[in-house]
């Protein structure tokens, strides 16, 4: 608590003590009890002139009698007139005490109660002799002396006793005696005869007397009642007179509120409330009508005016309080004239309100609270009172929350509350508090809204809220704003405050009070008016509301504010109300506590969909939007954030190329697309999904088998002939359902990726393939760029209907497929395979029973029909098909084998040549190509396969199908080709060399299957030629797919130089997991020339110790012979071999001599030799290899008819005439002994 | 009287016309809402006068005080509504009001007549629209 707060509370809490304890606010003015809130007892003079004796019998019960009476009085509404709250005062009558009537007499507290209400003259005058002598006298002075003061309120009663308890003869003389008495009187004044009455003495049980006894009671009230309204008549002529006074300088209004109020006073002590009400309503109206004629200077200014004018420096010593009390004592300014317009404003209030809550109007006190507040401001404000700031504000607070106190105080069942229980007894049927109807809330919360309004004034000069709306508070310390404070707590605390100026005190004593004030009263108020039924005002408060929430940064709870707002606003379609709202969302949303996708929604509500803000808000609204999404999708790459479609997007229309597709076709359509937003989008994708009407699933998705991996599917007629098989499979698509990130189904979609859209309508041209015969409807859009996704599907509130164009996608051919029913799901070659042909009608077939297809395999291929019905013809079967429906599979089981044949080396259209690392060597592996389709480049079909390398390992054969059913439209035959790939179980080679005299063969096996193969045998014919060197030959051995295994052997060194000897390695294997089934590879392979037949040894010859570079030397090469030459080598005449030989340098290190080439003569047998010199000169230093020698010799004709011998025994044929050709020697038949040596060459230098 | 505001509001509660005086401009957010606001009390008012005895009274009367303005209702029998806002004076200007409305009203109608005019679209038409100001200068 600061310092000054601490003083303030010590000074109101030494006003409280001087006062004593206060129980409620209406008590808190001083010690009002249950009397002060009655109506002050007021005594009503009754003259009375009679006989003592007489009058004491009658003055008991005509007190207590006449209080009783009630009138309703015609004059005014629901004005009861009663005497219940006076007390009869009888005197003796004294005609010099009363003062005479006057107009001119202003003593008006004595004018409407001062005089006798009534007089009245008693006697029981019963003989005629008595009343002439003595009786007659009395009335006669009594009549002159009212007549003389102008008092005609008399009546004159002859009071007799009950017949019971007379005399016989007594009665006749009583009415002898009451005739002379009404002649009498008549004689004075006619209508004086109508005031005299004869009275009989009620005796107790006797009804008709009582009934006469109230008869009387009835007529003296009447009479007194007629006299009072009377004179209240002459009291309001003279008010009249005096109000048309008010022009006069002198004239006075509290001098006329006085007069005023003690008609009105009067009318209280008759019970006369409403009367009385009416009376202030008329001084109310009246003050307010003269000072804004006096302010605006169309009345001359009185005194009295300039007295409210200067009274109210001390505004707040004059702040409300209701008291609802009936105590008519005023307060000493008022009667001295000098009371300030706050203080005659309260007064007047006051007395209105408890007429009020008197009447049972409780809530009628509410709307005349803010009617006076409204004339306060307006009075005060055209007066120009120099009131301090926030007096006004404050005041009206205060007045607000009194008199809501008082109103709900007198509502409750508080039983200390003693003018309600007066107001109770008055009005037994008034309203109870549960009976609280709209109305009520209505007023509940007129006043707690001024009290708001007036809050936040106070807020705004105390610096708890900007005076701009919707930014924070940007005072951090109210002191800065204490003068103002001080000059308003100093007039609170001269005063006597009550606990709402306590409360007001405490409410802006800090931030914090202040605030928690401020929400509490308006949610009070949001409450009470949704309580009567009052939404769109109850919104508009919730708009302030949430400015203040704003500005206090309570976000979560503006939000909830703002979000109805926004629906109501919507709802009742009042655009810019809606927009102001959206605008105040989203920055209640800015906030990286919040779910972005709300402030993304908000925004784009803003930038799109609002055509009332100008396009550079729109344009602001959008940046914060994208600003926004790019942030996200640079936080968190995965989060996609729904956002509803309509907000950014309308579809328009969508129009197909044509109206009928084929399934397969490439369906194109242009997609119409409004962007809303004020900017270009570059979208990431869109879809439009289609929807089938029903389920249009091809069975042969549950075929099981392998038709998807071998792409077995062919259109029996579209199959172009350059068309390849890897590239149909590549472009084909699966067709099954697609499943988007959100787990939605379509059947297929239009895509297209990396869009702009720019504002306003976009046409999309898209295409894709539909595979499955159908109708389909656009079923969803989403679109999806940087970290959000719109989706058509989703949108809560569809802008515009989707478009429902349909496409009609009509069946297609029929297809043909095969499943390879084999475990791996391929087919071995040599090997009978299972697989099934499936015929798959697509509908636009029709495939009646009896329809036949006729399958005739390529020459390699076996086959035979395992099922169905069939006839053969030659290599040709034809098989009968049964009616197969649309979208029906028909399957029938053939068994296909790839005929050994066909690995034959004449069955094979291409041969490569391997070349062997090791020394060259005749190897050909055998390659097989495809015959009628060429094999795709297909990871299928390349397993293992290092890269460059283009070694196949199967073939594809060719089935043949032929069909005659028919096209819907037109009659057609058809036919397909369906290839069938066989694999090769291993891939073969093998390599040759030699050592010296001895020659080895390597046979390399490599598995090309997918499976694991476990090699049983292997074995190789003419093993007399070549000489296993290894022993796993024999044994059982798993080889892995792309294993490699290799073999070798020594050829025999006795075998034939000349001879070729074609060699077979047979392989017997099984598949792993089918090793009952043992199956044969074989490997054929042609040795020749395998034999060594000379041996080359090379020397350098050197004249100096090294041999540098440029330097000439000689080489001298060594030929000789290892074994016997064969006879074919030899010439007829004379057994010399002659060997054609030629010096080569191939890398360039050497310059050769002139005689590089030559011919030499050799003899046939064995370890004969030949040297050779050739002069040749380095080319560069380092340690080079030497040039090689290569040789050709001739070969003569040698065959059994033997030519050459006829040609040497022949006289007619010369030897030189016998055929020969030149054969080169391999690099196998002359052995290089010196082939790796290398010779130093030094430099030059 | 010096009408601060005038609005014709629809049948269905959207506004149709919404003109406020150039002095007034900068209050025009603040006006809109307080016409929201009296819907409120028209729909409150035509409850209570549907089983009241005249229903043939259009004019509704004042509508709710504010602290600033006095909002007067009218309403056709096509629930179109009509609402004058004056400034808040103690002034009777009851008649007068009653006489504006019933002026405006004859505008309406005659408006209605023009058959480029879709009843329920907002009111674009500058003679309309200009005789609206010139109540309101």
């Amino acid at each position: 608590m600061s310092q000054a707060q601490g003083k303030i509370s010590k000074l109101f809490a030494k006003k409280h003590k001087s006062v004593g304890a206060l129980d409620s606010p209406i008590m808190s003015r001083g010690p009002l009890g249950r009397q002060e809130n009655r109506p002050k007892v007021k005594e009503v003079l009754v003259t009375y002139s009679t006989e003592e004796n007489l009058f004491r019998i009658l003055k008991p019960r005509l007190e207590a009698e006449l209080c009783k009476q009630s009138f309703v009085d015609d004059q005014y509404k629901d004005g009861n007139v009663s005497l219940l709250q006076c007390k009869i005062k009888f005197e003796k009558f004294a005609p010099e005490t009363y003062e005479k009537f006057d107009t001119s007499f202003f003593n008006h507290n004595k004018f409407l109660f001062g005089t006798p209400l009534i007089h009245l003259f008693f006697t029981s005058s019963n003989e005629i002799s008595w009343y002439n002598r003595s009786t007659k006298n009395d009335i006669k002075t009594w009549l002159m002396a009212l007549e003389q003061f102008g008092y005609d309120n008399w009546i004159l009663v002859h009071v007799t006793q009950h017949a019971s308890t007379l005399r016989k003869n007594a009665l006749s003389n009583i009415n002898n005696v009451i005739n002379t008495i009404k002649e009498d009187i008549a004689s004075t004044s006619p209508s004086s005869a109508k005031k005299f009455y004869q009275l009989t003495l009620p005796e107790k049980g006797d009804q008709a007397t009582e009934k006469h006894y109230d008869g009387f009671i009835t007529f003296l009230f009447t009479t007194m009642k007629k006299y009072f309204i009377s004179q209240t008549d002459r009291y309001e002529t003279l008010l009249s007179m005096t109000r048309e006074d008010q022009d006069k300088p002198l004239w006075n209004f509290f001098h006329y509120f006085l007069m005023q109020e003690q008609l009105c006073f009067a009318y209280e002590h008759m019970g006369m409330y409403q009367a009385a009400l009416l009376a202030y309503d008329e001084i109310d109206a009246m003050l307010h009508y003269l000072i804004i004629k006096m302010s605006m200077n169309k009345m001359k200014k009185s005194r009295w005016f300039e007295t409210l004018q200067h009274c109210c420096q001390e505004v707040l010593l004059d702040y409300p309080h209701i008291t609802l009390s009936l105590d008519q004592s005023h307060d000493p300014s008022l009667e001295n004239k000098t009371c300030s317009l706050f203080k005659l404003r309260s007064v007047i209030f006051e007395r209105q309100a408890t007429l009020l809550f008197i009447l049972g109007q409780a809530w009628d006190v509410g709307q005349r609270a803010l009617k006076l507040l409204k004339d306060l401001s307006e009075e005060s404000s055209s007066m120009q009172l120099p009131i301090p700031t926030g007096a006004l504000d404050a005041w009206s607070y205060l007045m607000c929350k009194n008199v809501l106190d008082v109103i709900l105080d007198q509502l409750s069942n508080n039983p200390l509350n003693p003018l309600k229980q007066f107001a109770i007894e008055l009005t037994p049927d008034r309203p109870g508090p549960d009976t609280l109807g709209p109305s009520q809330w209505v007023v509940r919360a007129q006043l707690w809204h001024l009290q708001l309004n007036k809050l936040h004034s106070l807020g705004q000069i105390s610096g708890f809220i900007s005076s701009k709306v919707g930014t924070a508070a940007v005072m951090d310390d109210y002191s800065t704003e204490t003068e103002t404070l001080k000059e308003l707590w100093g007039s609170m605390s001269s005063n006597d405050p009550s606990s709402s100026a306590l409360d007001l005190l405490n409410v802006l004593s800090s931030r914090q009070t202040f605030n928690r004030a401020y929400v509490e009263l308006a949610e009070q108020l949001i409450g009470a008016l949704k309580h009567a039924g009052r939404k769109r005002m109850a919104m508009h408060a919730s708009m302030n509301f949430a400015k203040f929430l704003l500005a206090k940064k309570d976000l979560a709870k503006a939000q909830d504010v703002l979000t109805e707002a926004c629906k109501l606003y919507y709802s009742d379609k009042w655009p810019v109300l809606r927009l102001n709202s959206l605008s105040l969302l989203a920055a209640s949303q800015d906030s990286k506590d919040n779910p972005p996708h709300e402030y993304l929604t908000t925004c784009l509500l803003l930038a799109c969909t609002l055509p009332i803000l100008n396009s550079h808000s729109q344009e602001r609204f959008f940046h914060c939007f994208k600003d926004r999404i790019d942030s996200i999708a640079k936080e968190s790459q995965q989060e996609i954030i729904p956002i509803q479609f309509s907000l950014l997007f309308t579809v328009n229309c969508i129009s197909y190329a044509k109206s009928e597709w084929e399934a397969g076709d490439v369906i194109t359509l242009t997609l119409s697309l409004t962007n809303k937003a004020p900017a270009d989008i570059l979208i990431d994708s869109i879809k439009l999904a289609y929807q089938g009407k029903e389920t249009l699933l091809s069975p042969i998705a549950n075929i099981p088998g392998y038709w998807t991996r071998l792409y077995s599917y062919t259109s029996l007629d579209e199959i172009p002939k350059d068309t390849r098989l890897g590239e149909r499979s590549r472009s084909r698509r699966k067709i099954s359902k697609t499943y988007s990130q959100d787990s939605s189904n379509f059947d297929f979609y239009f895509t297209a990726k990396k869009v702009t859209l720019v504002p306003g309508e976009n046409n999309l041209v898209l295409s894709t393939k539909c595979r499955i015969a159908g109708t389909y409807h656009p079923d969803d859009l989403i679109i999806e760029f940087s970290s959000v996704q719109f989706r058509h599907s989703t949108d809560p509130r569809p802008s515009g209907s989707f478009p429902t164009e349909e496409i009609e996608v009509v069946p297609s051919e029929a297809k043909l497929a095969l499943s390879v029913d084999c475990p791996g799901g391929f087919l071995l070659a040599g090997k009978p395979s299972e697989v099934t042909l499936n015929i798959f009608n697509e509908g636009k077939t029709i495939i009646l029973c009896g329809s036949t297809i006729t399958l005739s395999s390529s020459q390699l291929l076996i086959l035979d029909v395992l099922s169905g019905e069939y006839n053969r013809e030659g290599e040709c079967y034809q098989i009968t098909l049964p009616d197969i429906k649309v979208k029906a599979v028909y399957q029938v089981r053939l068994q296909v084998r790839c005929d050994p044949e066909a690995l034959k080396p004449e069955n094979i259209l291409a041969e490569s040549k391997m070349h062997s690392s090791i020394s060259e060597g005749d190897n050909t592996m055998i390659r097989r190509v495809p015959i009628d389709v060429e094999l795709p480049k297909d990871s299928l079909y390349t397993l293992n396969s290092s890269p460059g390398d283009d070694t196949s390992c199967g073939c594809v054969l060719q089935l043949t199908a032929t069909c005659n059913w028919v096209n819907k439209k037109a009659h057609h035959n058809y036919g397909a080709v369906i290839p069938l790939a066989f694999y090769l179980p291993f891939k073969c080679k093998y390599d040759l060399f030699s050592s010296g005299d001895v020659s080895f063969v390597k046979l390399t096996l490599q598995s090309t299957t997918p499976l694991p193969i476990l090699l049983r045998d292997m074995k190789v014919k003419q093993t007399s030629v070549l000489k296993s060197l290894m022993t796993c030959d024999q044994l059982e051995s798993l080889l892995h797919p792309g294993d490699v295994m290799t073999l070798l052997y020594q050829v025999d060194k006795e075998f034939n130089p000349v001879l070729s000897q074609i060699c077979q390695l047979l392989i017997q294997y099984s598949l792993v997991g089918q090793e009952e089934t043992i199956l044969e590879h074989s490997f054929r392979f042609k040795l020749h020339d395998i034999q060594s037949m000379f041996i080359l040894t090379s020397q350098i010859e050197l004249s100096d110790a090294v041999l540098k570079k440029d330097q000439e030397c000689k080489l001298s090469i060594n030929i000789k012979n290892i074994r016997d030459l064969p006879r074919q080598w030899q010439a007829p005449m004379d057994d010399i071999v002659v060997v054609e030989y030629e010096l080569r340098c191939e890398n360039g290190n050497w310059e050769l001599g002139e005689e590089i080439h030559g011919s030499l003569r050799l003899q046939p047998m064995k370890n004969a030799s030949e040297d050779l010199k050739f002069r040749i000169r380095p080319l560069t230093h380092g340690q080079l290899p030497l040039p090689n020698l290569f040789l050709t010799l001739k070969s003569y004709t040698w065959n059994n008819t033997s030519s050459y011998i006829t040609a040497q025994f022949s006289d007619t044929s010369s030897p030189a005439d016998v055929p020969y050709t030149m054969i080169p020697l391999t690099s196998v038949q002359v052995y290089n002994s010196t082939a790796s040596m290398v010779v130093p060459i030094h430099s030059d230098n | 009287m010096n009408p601060v505001c005038i609005a014709i509001i629809s049948n269905e509660n959207s506004p149709l016309l919404m003109q406020t005086s150039t002095a007034y401009k900068s209050s025009e957010l603040d006006l809109m809402f307080l016409a929201h606001s009296s819907l409120d009390v028209i729909e409150e008012k035509l409850t209570v006068r549907s089983t009241g005895v005249d229903q043939r009274e259009l004019y509704l009367g004042q509508l709710y005080p504010t602290e600033q303005y006095k909002i007067y209702g009218y309403v056709t029998n096509s629930k179109i509504k009509i609402l004058v806002m004056t400034e808040n004076t103690s002034q009777n200007i009851d008649q007068e009001v009653k006489t504006l409305f019933k002026q405006l009203h004859r505008s309406y109608a005659q408006l209605m007549y023009n058959p480029f005019y879709q009843p329920g679209d907002k009111i674009h038409f500058p003679s309309f629209v200009k005789y609206i100001e010139d109540i309101l200068k």
